[in-house]
């Protein structure tokens, strides 16, 4: 394991690991960041909010699960989910493969 | 307080990924989980087990104190054969569950789990009072390691000098492995092949004994294995684990090990007429294996409901099985809820996931993966 953790311009971090980037008008991605991902090691499984649902800032957002732990995401921001990484459902493993944040990151645009 | 290391910490320190088990400083994997567990299933891994506890039970009464200790008849057992077994309260809950090998009739070894050490050597000294036997705590002079999966007996063969083919299922035998006097053991806690090799007069301060033989296996093509693998393998074996499947609380009947009480054995043992009792009164629960239906990771403490939504018990141990890659659980259910393909559910945060009741040891298919595989 490395001790040294993407950080990128741009994305703005929370304590709990997750991170936020404004991608014009009203849209924002949200993900888990790179210790995150390195912390869970062999990520299994992903659930991620529905398309639609209403998110409180701070409010649960789904949950990355390895063989041994559950971390539960939080969204950074409040608002309404128009879009998930779906491609992360069958192949969660990609986040840990990827490492950087924005490719291997569950993303839900939006609204703030 | 400082954490307890097994002979192999040396190496663990270097290679792995720590964790507090129990106490005890043990790696929880070393290149990742997954791919140890895949190791086992398809080639041979190795684990430190050092951490359990082994006694000699040796006098003239060893035989009848074991048969008054455990629930399983020693009786039966001839020299250099293993039997699992557990021991239970006067209130027939599980004290451990436990291997003990007979080498003669005066001389016994038990193996228990490691988070168990103290009170298993305690209530095994208390209970021997009215016996001729001595019982020698010998868990940190003997080193323990696990070696594992359909390619282990060849990389045991490697660096041992007798023929291991020899010693068979559940027994257990005398032989020299990279020079070092051990006894190895057809037995293991992943549902393969393989065996459990015990490095003698290797006190834990001067583990470099322990150590050769570590280093010998993984020359001979091992692969090193943390208990997060070990979790993962027993789990797809349906095999127990004691604090999570089974505890003080449950009693064998009704955890899946009928078999290993013998009411008809000679003599009494601990907790007979508590599981007699218990057994004329039918159980109120029964551990059953699970399997989900639909994505999702069933993990140990989740609720477990029917269909109608009606709770039914908690996982006690759950998780996704490297092998299958579904999630898989035992639980324990009202037995009305026992029968195999049962429809159930599984709380798992907000959702309700849908699940069913399976064959469970092992839930993996028998002629693909496990011991009984044919031979590839």
């Amino acid at each position: 394991m490395t001790d040294e953790y993407k950080v990128e311009d741009g994305l703005y971090y929370t304590k709990e690991h997750e991170w936020a980037k404004k991608l014009g008008g009203s849209l924002v991605a949200v993900g888990i960041d790179d210790y995150a991902q390195g912390q869970l090691h062999e990520i299994v499984y992903v659930e991620l909010p529905s398309v639609g649902a209403e998110v409180a800032q701070g409010g649960a957002l789904g949950a990355v699960e390895s063989v041994k732990a559950v971390s539960d995401m939080y969204s950074p921001v409040g608002g309404k989910v128009v879009e998930v990484n779906e491609a992360l459902l069958d192949s969660p493993e990609k986040i840990n493969e990827a490492r950087t944040v924005r490719a291997g990151s569950p993303r839900s645009r939006r609204r703030a | 307080m400082e954490l307890k290391k097994t002979h192999i910490y040396r190496y663990h320190a270097d290679h792995g990924n720590m964790v507090d088990f129990g106490g005890y400083a043990m790696p929880v994997w070393y290149e990742g989980i997954q791919a140890e567990h895949k190791a086992v299933r398809e080639g041979c891994g190795i684990f430190d087990t050092s951490h359990m506890g082994r006694t000699w039970a040796e006098g003239p009464d060893t035989v009848r104190f074991l048969n008054y200790l455990v629930t399983n008849d020693v009786s039966k057992l001839e020299p250099y054969g293993g039997l699992y077994t557990v021991m239970c309260k006067p209130s027939g809950g599980i004290v451990d569950d436990l291997i003990t090998y007979m080498f003669t009739p005066e001389k016994f070894l038990v193996v228990y789990n490691a988070g168990n050490r103290d009170k298993d050597f305690k209530w095994m000294k208390k209970n021997s009072k009215d016996f001729q036997v001595k019982l020698t705590d010998v868990s940190d002079g003997v080193a323990m390691i696990a070696v594992q999966g359909p390619k282990a007996v060849g990389v045991l063969q490697k660096i041992t000098e007798e023929d291991i083919e020899k010693i068979e299922r559940f027994h257990i035998g005398e032989v020299t492995v990279s020079g070092e006097k051990c006894l190895a053991a057809r037995t293991g806690y992943t549902g393969e092949n393989g065996f459990e090799v015990f490095v003698l007069d290797s006190p834990v301060d001067k583990p470099d004994r322990a150590l050769k033989v570590w280093d010998a296996l993984l020359g001979a093509g091992a692969v090193p294995c943390g208990l997060g693998a070990r979790d993962s393998l027993r789990m797809e074996a349906g095999l127990w684990l004691y604090g999570n499947d089974i505890d003080e609380s449950t009693n064998p009947l009704e955890a899946g090990l009928r078999w290993t009480v013998k009411f008809k054995k000679e003599g009494y043992f601990i907790g007979q007429k508590a599981l007699l009792k218990a057994r004329e009164d039918g159980a109120s629960k029964t551990l059953v294996g699970i399997m989900l239906e639909e994505r999702g990771i069933p993990r140990h403490g989740y609720e477990v409901l029917s269909v109608e939504e009606k709770e039914l018990g908690v996982v006690t141990s759950g998780g996704m099985s490297p092998t299958l890659n579904v999630g898989i659980a035992m639980a324990y259910l009202p037995p009305e809820f026992s029968e195999l393909g049962t429809p159930v559910l599984v709380r798992i945060r907000a959702n309700l996931v849908k699940g069913k009741v399976v064959k469970h040891r092992p839930f993996y298919d028998e002629t693909q993966y496990g011991w009984k595989r044919e031979k590839k």
